[in-house]
């Protein structure tokens, strides 16, 4: 193809085309070193790419369109002798324009040697890659400058998560100082108005009585609540193991826990199989024992119906606890998950923690609990665990 | 009659006890300590054999001088004391706390209750721990001080501080 697109032309010598066509390449600096690295020739590529007129470079050192820096550390040397040695070179780098302008070169060198294998000179074929390497060093400083700031995010992140952390544990820390140490007076007052009220029973009237009564039942009333708090913060205290378990073992532990409850309420509780989870048996039973407590406690004029039985959902199983208690009208339905939130009055005892503490259980489980109801129709509560 | 050691800082505490043992006709013979280092000054009277070895010792935690878990250490690797049932009575209900001191071999773990009915329940888990014999808790195999070590020298601390203190009686 070549040879004979370069035979249609009028030109005489083979050499002569060839020239001619070396010359007309815009995109490439296309030159002739000799031995010593003096420029032989020079191609309107040349010219175009590092200024220099034919005239004004032939006859010149080629280290000439270095750096000062690179000609300082012998780099143009080093180029010859490695083409010379291996017959040919690949370099990257800053080269210098006659106007003293630099451009990124990606340059090859080859070493050009006659019959006798005796080393004449070398082709220089090289290519302005400026904006390469722009958009290169660009792409890498835009790395360097992500990773950077990921890594100075991270450090934040991680210095931040570290004083989250502090703070919880002084927190925690406190509420349990101060749950315990509030535990100890109280106990005396209660204990001592008890020992009172059984001293001077005889002597007291029915009025007296009555406020050492309320006392008491103050003293007793507060010791619980401190009791939930206590146990409540100690989940985020104590991080349980989880492992698998029959959730149905659970069950069992808590319905033995609240036998007497269940007696004497003529409650009937009702569970299809339950399925193995991953998770705390003391916390899981704690979870069934505070729900059926309150599905007791809160029963309609029927006796307690409670129906329990758990679906696979996704990765999960969604446990339901039926009952056909007063219900929980639906504007209570997330109240009733915080802590200390009762909605009864002294009709119904308690600390209202009970179903605080499912929820923090059940969400460290990794699972969620909410509850479907309305007004005398019974409540549904539903949680769900990781399953195995 | 029952000779035990109470230790607690708490008089109200100590005479709650009293009065519950009384109550339901066990005769007891109390000594008292109010804090760790004072059970510690008993307990050599008992080691030298100066005094009889208690049936029973229980122990509150929370205390000032010594903590309840380091008078428990001190008995259960000391080889005269070790036997002696020690029944740890405190007002914390952490797990933590109870695992810990079931480690240490106390005998059992009740926490101080907050009514009467609970009071007499204690009691009677106290006389079942001390009826069901000499604690099998023991020395430790490999003891980390030499006997009668530990006791000399926190007996030797304890003197230089009652020295600074005034007014501390430290007789059992």
């Amino acid at each position: 193809m070549t040879e004979r697109f370069i035979s249609t032309l009028p030109v005489a010598t083979e050499a002569e085309q060839f020239r001619l066509l070396v010359d007309s390449v815009r995109e490439y600096a296309i030159y002739l070193l000799d031995a010593n690295g003096i420029v032989r020739s020079w191609n309107t590529g040349a010219q175009r790419i590092k200024g220099y007129s034919a005239k004004e470079i032939i006859g010149q050192h080629f280290s000439r369109m270095f750096t000062d820096e690179d000609r300082t550390n012998g780099r143009p040397a080093r180029i010859m002798a490695e083409a010379a040695r291996n017959d040919s070179c690949r370099d990257e780098g800053w080269r210098v324009r006659k106007d003293g302008t630099r451009f990124w070169a990606s340059v090859v060198v080859n070493a050009v040697r006659d019959e006798l294998g005796e080393l004449r000179g070398f082709t220089k074929v090289s290519r302005d890659e400026t904006e390469r390497h722009a958009i290169e060093e660009q792409v890498r400083h835009n790395a360097q400058e992500l990773e950077r700031l990921v890594e100075s995010r991270t450090q934040q992140l991680m210095e931040k998560a570290e004083n989250l952390r502090r703070a919880n544990e002084e927190l925690e820390q406190f509420n349990y100082v101060t749950s315990h140490d509030l535990q100890e007076p109280l106990r005396m007052v209660g204990i001592y108005m008890q020992k009172l009220a059984r001293q001077a029973d005889g002597k007291l009237s029915d009025d007296e009585k009555r406020y050492v009564r309320y006392a008491i039942e103050g003293a007793e009333r507060m010791r619980l609540l401190i009791d939930d708090l206590l146990r409540y913060n100690r989940l985020d205290r104590e991080r349980a193991e989880h492992e698998p378990i029959p959730s149905g073992d659970a069950l069992r532990a808590a319905l033995d826990n609240l036998a007497q409850l269940i007696t004497e309420n003529a409650a009937e509780v009702v569970s299809e199989p339950l399925p193995l989870v991953r998770a705390n048996l003391g916390q899981l039973t704690q979870v069934f024992q505070n729900l059926i407590h309150n599905a007791v406690k809160y029963k309609s004029d029927q006796p307690p119906r409670i129906h329990i039985d758990a679906v696979a959902s996704g990765r999960a199983w969604k446990f339901r606890m039926r009952d056909n208690g007063i219900g929980i009208e639906p504007q209570y339905h997330d109240r009733i998950f915080e802590v200390f939130q009762r909605l009864h009055s002294r009709e119904y005892p308690g600390t209202g923690m009970g179903l605080a503490i499912c929820k923090k259980i059940v969400e460290q489980h990794g699972g969620r609990i909410w509850v479907e109801s309305s007004r005398g129709s019974g409540s549904a509560f539903h949680f769900t665990l990781p399953a195995l | 009659m029952l000779k035990l050691l109470v230790v607690d800082d708490n008089p109200a505490d100590i005479d709650l006890l009293r009065d519950a043992f009384a109550e339901l006709n066990i005769a007891v013979d109390l000594t008292t300590a109010a804090d760790g280092l004072e059970a510690l000054g008993v307990l050599e009277h008992v080691v030298n054999a100066a005094s009889a070895a208690p049936a029973g010792i229980l122990l509150d935690l929370n205390m000032p001088q010594m903590h309840g878990r380091d008078v428990l250490t001190f008995i259960k690797s000391t080889p005269r004391l070790a036997h002696i049932p020690t029944i740890v009575v405190t007002s914390s209900a952490s797990p933590h706390d109870r695992r810990d001191c079931m480690k240490l071999g106390a005998d059992a773990y009740f926490t101080k209750p907050g009514t009467l009915e609970g009071l007499n329940e204690l009691i009677r888990g106290v006389e079942q721990v001390i009826k069901a014999g000499p604690s099998r808790s023991g020395v430790p195999p490999t003891p980390p001080f030499a006997p009668g070590q530990l006791m000399r020298s926190i007996l030797g601390a304890w003197r230089a501080l009652s020295r600074i203190r005034s007014g501390v009686s430290c007789s059992p």
